[in-house]
């Protein structure tokens, strides 16, 4: 009992101790935004790098979900003679909760382990020293333009998400339920149409965004500090990278539902 | 210029360094042997404020450095080149680049200043021609030749080697041996190489220092330490190691050490 009791307690110590490197990291990387505009090049060839890996993988998932929700939903509508509300309500699940959801998941999966798995291979191989040696701050040099890269690119996955679900399930509608483009456009675009107090921005779109910008803030801070602690040559990169996944997959579901509660 | 007082350190749980004093004159080189684990490395590392002491004290030309901020550390690290035994090159930069890393950093020099002083120390350590090739595609040899060019990129007043010919067959070992001497005349630095290799030592050090249960227990030029019987000992292999040998260290997938664990 005591060993449970002791092995427990040390896991608890040991979550909150990363949890807490997690935060000073994030605050030393905020603290170095004004880097951002020396370390411009990197940050636009990891933005690049993270829209290529990232990309394909979203699309098709944010399709395929906008399929999914069309079908689903248009099955149940279809039985009250509803079917023309589908735009609306794949429009709405897909930019306030759906669009930004899935972005940030497959974000973690593609990105966020990747950037564990390359900071940690770097701690166990002595680069993180070298550079320390060099006076080179590993915050600015390697955690600020990963981070800034992937902060900016979620929001810009996650509207290319939101438009590819739209237009999949403008599909299903087309196709399997008879429901004209034009009527599927119009209430789409109507749905959305809810201005609110940010400068009349449909509240649907930005609230969405702004889960995106918090979910690549919270996957790049996971990754990078998981990486940047990791120890024990590749065993220790390989348990980097899956407890990287994990904790930004807990926190993005976890905050995707703080997120929604605290905006609607 | 380098002074070590009675440094104490533990790892893991384990004393490393008890009391662990020397005194490194300008230009000279001073070898440091001792067994794998001794804590050879851990000892350089206080040298360049990688790891603080629990007790004791740094000094670097007359700078206490064990009590240095980052940003006080970073002109101190300044004067150093460090040669990591991995060469721990950035590993998605190539030769070029890595050498080029410092310069970028810390000057403000044009690329094509830049690109002379990179050639320049390239050409010291017998790498033109590989430039552009990536860590991956370097052999072991040659990734520490290059990690050394990007030790004097900056044209350090100290020079720390850790463990330079380890893993390397004779005749590249024979190649590096040369080049320390090469560096130590052409640039007049001070060295420290910490090696358990004879050969590493013998017409390379001005004095040899023996590392041996956390202090140095003896030191004195390579020819008189080589009449000392703890020498021929340690030489022949025939010590015998200290029973808290290994104690301490983690066991892999164990717990989780603070970052400094490992390397000692």
């Amino acid at each position: 009992m005591l060993a449970f009791l002791a092995s427990t307690g040390q896991a608890l110590l040991h979550t909150l101790a990363r949890a807490g490197y997690g935060i000073v990291l994030l605050f030393r990387t905020l603290g170095a935004l004004g880097d951002c505009f020396r370390r411009r090049d990197q940050i636009i060839h990891f933005m690049l790098n993270y829209g290529i890996k990232s990309l394909p993988v979203s699309l098709v998932v944010g399709v395929v979900m906008g399929m999914i929700m069309g079908l689903q939903t248009g099955i149940e509508l279809l039985r009250l003679g509803q079917q023309e509300s589908i735009g609306t309500l794949v429009a709405i699940v897909m930019c306030r909760e759906m669009g930004p959801f899935i972005t940030g998941l497959i974000l973690t999966a593609t990105v966020g382990s990747a950037m564990a798995a390359e900071l940690a291979t770097m701690a166990v191989s002595e680069e993180l020293e070298a550079l320390e040696v060099m006076s080179i701050d590993p915050v600015r040099y390697l955690v600020l333009p990963r981070f800034m890269a992937l902060v900016l690119m979620c929001p810009i996955v996650t509207i290319l998400v939101n438009l590819v679900g739209i237009a999949g399930g403008g599909v299903v509608g087309f196709f399997q339920l008879g429901v004209s483009w034009t009527v599927y456009y119009d209430r789409a675009i109507e749905s959305l149409r809810d201005f609110d107090f940010l400068g009349g921005l449909p509240k649907d779109i930005y609230a969405g965004l702004l889960k995106s910008f918090v979910f690549g803030i919270t996957i790049s801070s996971v990754g990078l500090a998981t990486g940047l602690i990791a120890k024990g040559g590749a065993l220790g990169v390989g348990r980097a990278v899956r407890e990287a996944v994990i904790h930004s997959f807990l926190l993005v579901i976890i905050l995707s539902y703080i997120l929604t509660r605290m905006l609607y | 210029m380098i002074e070590l007082k009675d440094i104490h350190k533990s790892l893991g749980g384990r004393e490393v360094l008890r009391g662990l004093s020397l005194t490194v004159e300008s230009h000279e080189t001073f070898a440091i042997m001792g067994y794998s684990g001794s804590g050879k490395s851990v000892t350089l590392k206080h040298m360049v404020g990688l790891t603080r002491p629990d007790k004791g004290e740094v000094w670097v030309g007359g700078e206490r450095v064990d009590t240095l901020g980052w940003k006080e550390l970073g002109s101190v690290r300044r004067r150093f080149g460090f040669l990591f035994q991995s060469g721990a090159l950035i590993n998605w930069l190539s030769v070029f680049e890595n050498v080029a890393l410092p310069l970028r950093e810390h000057t403000n020099l044009s690329e094509t200043e830049i690109a002379k002083r990179v050639r320049e120390k390239i050409a010291l350590v017998r790498l033109l021609g590989h430039e552009n090739k990536m860590p991956d595609h370097l052999s072991g040899g040659m990734r520490k030749r290059a990690g050394l060019a990007r030790a004097i990129a900056l044209d350090p007043q100290i020079l720390l080697y850790d463990e330079p010919t380890a893993g390397l067959d004779p005749v590249i070992a024979g190649h590096i041996r040369k080049m320390i001497v090469r560096m130590r005349e052409a640039l007049g630095v001070t060295t420290v190489l910490v090696t358990h290799q004879i050969e590493d030592v013998v017409g390379i050090a001005d004095r040899l220092g023996l590392l041996l249960g956390g202090r140095i227990v003896e030191s004195g030029p390579p020819d008189v330490m080589m009449k000392s019987p703890r020498i021929r000992a340690f030489l022949s292999g025939q010590m015998e190691l200290p029973a808290a040998h290994g104690a301490g260290t983690r066991p892999i997938g164990g717990g989780r050490p603070k970052r400094e664990e490992s390397d000692t």
